[in-house]
């Protein structure tokens, strides 16, 4: 009796789909039916059938080469005798970054056609299509579905199915028609896979063109996950590829790809898609490499998350780095600068000193949101988005080296910016504000140098990501460098922990003189590593002017501010020229390091040696350390012997867009920067920022081979 | 600077501590190579490092129960070369890198329990890695996903378990290429087929 009701049930449902010729069958994610783009065929003609499916929203299905993981859908059809098909049909898909992994593939809908011909002696009648699709339909978790399908079709006089004509229209559409007259070939530069592409078709250049990206039609090819940073010209465009397990050592087959990229078409981004076939080991143009990622700053279809850090993750980490910054040498001095502003507050109005303490918190803050503001608009401009780089202008180090030895003075009591101010009356809170603000300003722009190392992770994070997840990090490392502060200017109980005001304040504060000295003596010597001689001959004669123009301001009257103004200008003058100066020449070879280039490093790979890269600047700190304290560790300099190590170094303390370029290729923000290659030509190590004896002497053992 | 050398260690050693934990190295595993290292909590709460394997061939076995995948080769595929394995005294290791929340996320009594629901009982150690460290370090991208080990340390295999990337009703008479790798490397030959594309679910890492 059920069983009778169940069939009664079956057939319904079957006569009633038949009536459209289309039968479906919905698994739980996918409701997936076959269509036809033919009620009627005729002998002899190709026609396609295809398999749509219609997928739940957030799931996926996957395209041919399914990426990272996953399983390209399969389409089984049971043909008539004498009848064939041909290969499938696949709309370009998409990038699904899921963790550390990219897939390919759709969602939404999509529809898979396969042409199939008519025998042309093919009787006319009804014929019935039986076949079954399987495919793996994902979210965070998989799931396998599949279904059975039934269709059925008059041999006869040729007529369309509107419905499934449209459907398979539009698949062929989002597939490549052919290579529109692309030329590509696939090369291994070093450990990077170059594919260059040539063509009419890319005639506009990056101004009418963006968003290239390469699918290859197998996996293996390249690694799916990587960034595909291209530089595209009119006609010709080069993508560095990171290689698959296929092309790792080398390019031993033409492999075939979907190469994707959009056109702009009066005002409108449309994609396009072709089908290229790269030819191994040659190029079809001699593009250089691309500067960085895709350079109009659009996300990149590929475009993946550091792997190991979640957002809030980072942005901890972001708020710990800000922390631990305020321990940093080069955040020192101005921690003792605040501090001192804070004692001086003791006893006076404690509401006063919490606001004081917030408007240094959102002067920190607003500097960081100004300067990742300025990292992402460069970043966009494909310019240096490397970090410290401001320390890489000899005016800003000048400046700041004159600012420094201005603060020196204040504090020994050259002059007292206070008790000027004090006449002004109801203008003291505004000035304190100012102060405050100015303070926290300062505060990051002399901590940026520092900031690399501690939060390389952070900040790669940060400029992966789309910007306003990327300010927001900037953002919490300027709550984690102001976060002492505001929390001491609101806990009155922690005040009481300094020591009560008398006269050793004023010891105190000509004290602290001394760090601004000490950091204005290491700004000079960095420029003088920048500009030579000259640059520390003006820096120091703008010091003169400043010491000059103070002295005379002392004492009232005509003729002294006169002076005085003659010596500002001459100290602006001063620093004037230095900004003026052209960067010396850098030579980083000293002792037993040789100047660094990419051509030297492939030379001394090709002896057989493994290299060490010390990627460094004058401006950084942490890279001090290291040259003084691990690289110079005697057991360390007899291991670099013992195993016949070529030592490199790569000066970063001026602009340099070979090293910007480099450290952008490692996913470094800046420097210190390590990399250990070891003899045996494989993927270098990247050594971490901050170096200890038993690191080095590790990585020189493994890069050597024992 | 001026900074004293106490407080100039005391910053060094959080910035190391922060490095550190930020885990900034990324290289892929090289075959040929010494595999990644790893500090692993196990299932049954020892502490194990690859070191402690020296001298004998491990398989390393990315794994997720909820995975079709991986629930097609614990029909009975699985637990058969894992015996076969054992015979050879290799040293057979499941690693659970499902975050927590995740599907394949299970605790160190569930992993134990679900090998003696499948029978599996010739699995010498389960990694817990709910934070992905080793899955990472490995570049484990899906379940499963197979890594041989010889005894020397050095990577010898890197891919899919066989031939036949389906959840189900795979080729009767598939290429084992983890299997042969192992064969290869009891038997002290090259490996043919050193890498090939893994298969299956991704990898559920955290983040």
């Amino acid at each position: 009796m059920l069983r009778a009701f169940l069939a009664g049930c079956l057939a319904v449902i079957f006569l009633s789909a038949g009536a459209s010729l289309v039968q479906s069958a919905a698994g739980p994610m996918v409701d997936a039916r076959l269509v036809s783009d033919r009620i009627s065929v005729s002998p002899g003609e190709t026609f396609h059938l295809a398999l749509h499916q219609d997928i739940t929203p957030h799931w996926h299905t996957y395209w041919r080469n399914p990426g990272d993981s996953g399983e390209a859908t399969n389409l089984f059809l049971d043909l008539p005798e004498g009848w064939s098909e041909g290969e499938m049909v696949w709309p370009a898909p998409r990038t699904y970054p899921l963790g550390p992994l990219t897939n390919y593939g759709y969602e939404g809908s999509v529809t898979l056609p396969v042409p199939v011909t008519v025998p042309a002696d093919a009787p006319a009648g009804t014929v019935t299509i039986t076949g079954e699709g399987t495919w793996l339909v994902c979210e965070d978790i998989c799931i396998p579905e599949d279904a059975a399908f039934e269709l059925t079709l008059e041999v006869g006089a040729s007529q369309s199915d509107a419905e499934g004509a449209a459907l398979i229209d539009a698949a062929y559409d989002a597939a490549p028609d052919g290579d529109r007259g692309l030329s590509a070939a696939l090369d291994h530069a070093g450990d990077t896979l170059v594919l260059t592409v040539s063509g009419e078709a890319l005639a506009g250049g990056a101004d009418s063109i963006r968003n290239l990206y390469a699918f290859p039609y197998e996996g293996g090819v390249v690694a799916h996950n990587a960034p595909q940073p291209y530089r595209l010209e009119a006609g010709a465009a080069r993508m560095d590829l990171t290689p698959g397990f296929l092309t790792r050592n080398a390019v031993d087959a033409d492999y075939v790809a979907l190469l994707s990229y959009e056109v702009n078409a009066g005002g409108e981004w449309v994609r396009q898609v072709a089908q290229v076939t790269a030819t191994a080991n040659e190029r079809v143009n001699d593009l250089a490499a691309p500067a960085t990622a895709a350079a109009d700053g659009a996300p990149r279809p590929g475009g993946t998350p550091l792997p190991g850090l979640s957002f809030w993750q980072a942005a901890l980490f972001a708020l710990l780095g800000g922390l631990i910054l305020n321990l940093m040498p080069c955040v020192f001095p101005i921690l003792s600068m605040k501090a001192l502003t804070i004692v001086q507050k003791r006893g006076a109005d404690r509401a006063e000193a919490r606001q004081l303490g917030l408007i240094f918190g959102a002067g920190v803050i607003i500097t960081f949101l100004a300067l990742g503001g300025l990292v992402l608009a460069l970043r966009g401009l494909g310019g240096m988005e490397v970090w410290g780089f401001q320390l890489q202008e000899p005016w800003v180090v000048a400046g700041l080296a004159s600012l420094m030895f201005l603060i020196g003075l204040n504090f020994l009591g050259v002059f007292e910016i206070g008790t000027s101010l004090q006449g002004v009356g109801g203008n003291v809170q505004g000035n304190d504000r100012a102060g405050a603000f100015l303070t926290g300003v300062l505060a990051v722009f002399v901590a940026a140098p520092c900031l690399a190392p501690v939060m390389a992770s952070a900040l790669a994070f940060a400029l992966a990501q789309p910007p306003l997840a990327s300010l927001t990090i900037f953002a919490f490392l300027g709550v984690g460098l102001a976060l002492p502060f505001v929390i001491v200017s609101f806990e009155p109980r922690l005040l009481a922990f300094l020591p009560r005001p008398g006269v050793w304040m004023e010891r105190f504060k000509q004290l602290l003189a001394f760090p601004m000295f000490a950091t204005a003596i290491w700004l000079v010597w960095v420029l003088s590593v920048q500009t030579g001689a000259q640059g520390v001959l003006w820096v120091l004669a703008a010091f003169l002017a400043i010491g000059f123009a103070l002295w005379a301001w002392r004492s009232t009257g005509v003729l002294s501010r006169i002076a005085g103004l003659a010596g500002v200008l001459l100290a602006a003058g001063a620093l004037w020229t230095t900004a003026g100066l052209e960067p010396a020449a850098v030579s980083a070879g000293s002792g037993e390091y040789e100047d660094w280039s990419p051509a030297r490093v492939e030379e001394l790979r090709e002896q057989g040696r493994p290299v060490f890269v010390d990627f460094t600047a004058a401006w950084c700190v942490t890279c001090q350390v290291n040259k003084l304290g691990a690289l110079s560790d005697d057991q360390v300099r007899a291991a670099f012997a013992d195993n016949d190590v070529a030592l490199l170094r790569a000066d970063f303390t001026n602009r340099d867009p070979v090293i910007a370029q480099t450290l952008a290729d490692y996913g470094a923000p800046g420097v210190p920067f390590y990399l250990m290659y070891p003899a045996d030509g494989a993927e270098p190590d990247i050594l971490p920022p901050l170096l200890t004896e038993t690191i080095m002497i590790r990585a020189v053992e493994a890069a050597a081979g024992d | 600077m001026t900074l004293s050398r106490r407080a100039f260690a005391l910053t060094a050693s959080l910035l190391a501590a922060t490095t550190l934990s930020l885990g900034v190295a990324h290289a892929n595993p090289v075959i040929g190579q010494p595999a990644p290292d790893f500090t692993a909590t196990t299932a049954t709460g020892e502490t194990v490092s690859l070191a402690d394997f020296a001298g004998q061939t491990v398989m390393l076995e990315w794994t997720n129960h909820g995975c079709p995948y991986v629930v097609r080769h614990y029909g009975g595929n699985i637990q058969a070369q894992q015996d076969a394995a054992a015979q050879d005294d290799v040293v057979w290791i499941q690693v659970i890198s499902s975050a927590p929340g995740e599907q394949g996320y299970v605790s160190a009594e569930e992993a134990l329990a679900l090998n003696e629901e499948r029978g599996a009982a010739n699995v010498d150690h389960i990694f817990m890695d709910p934070e992905g460290v080793i899955g990472r370090a490995y570049d484990a991208r899906t379940t499963p996903h197979m890594y041989v080990i010889d005894g020397e340390g050095t990577l010898r295999y890197n891919g899919g378990i066989d031939d036949q990337p389906r959840p189900r009703d795979g080729d009767p008479d598939p290429i084992p290429y983890a299997q042969l790798a192992l064969n290869a490397v009891l038997a002290g030959e090259e490996v043919e087929i050193t890498e090939t594309q893994p298969y299956g679910c991704n990898v559920k890492y955290a983040g």
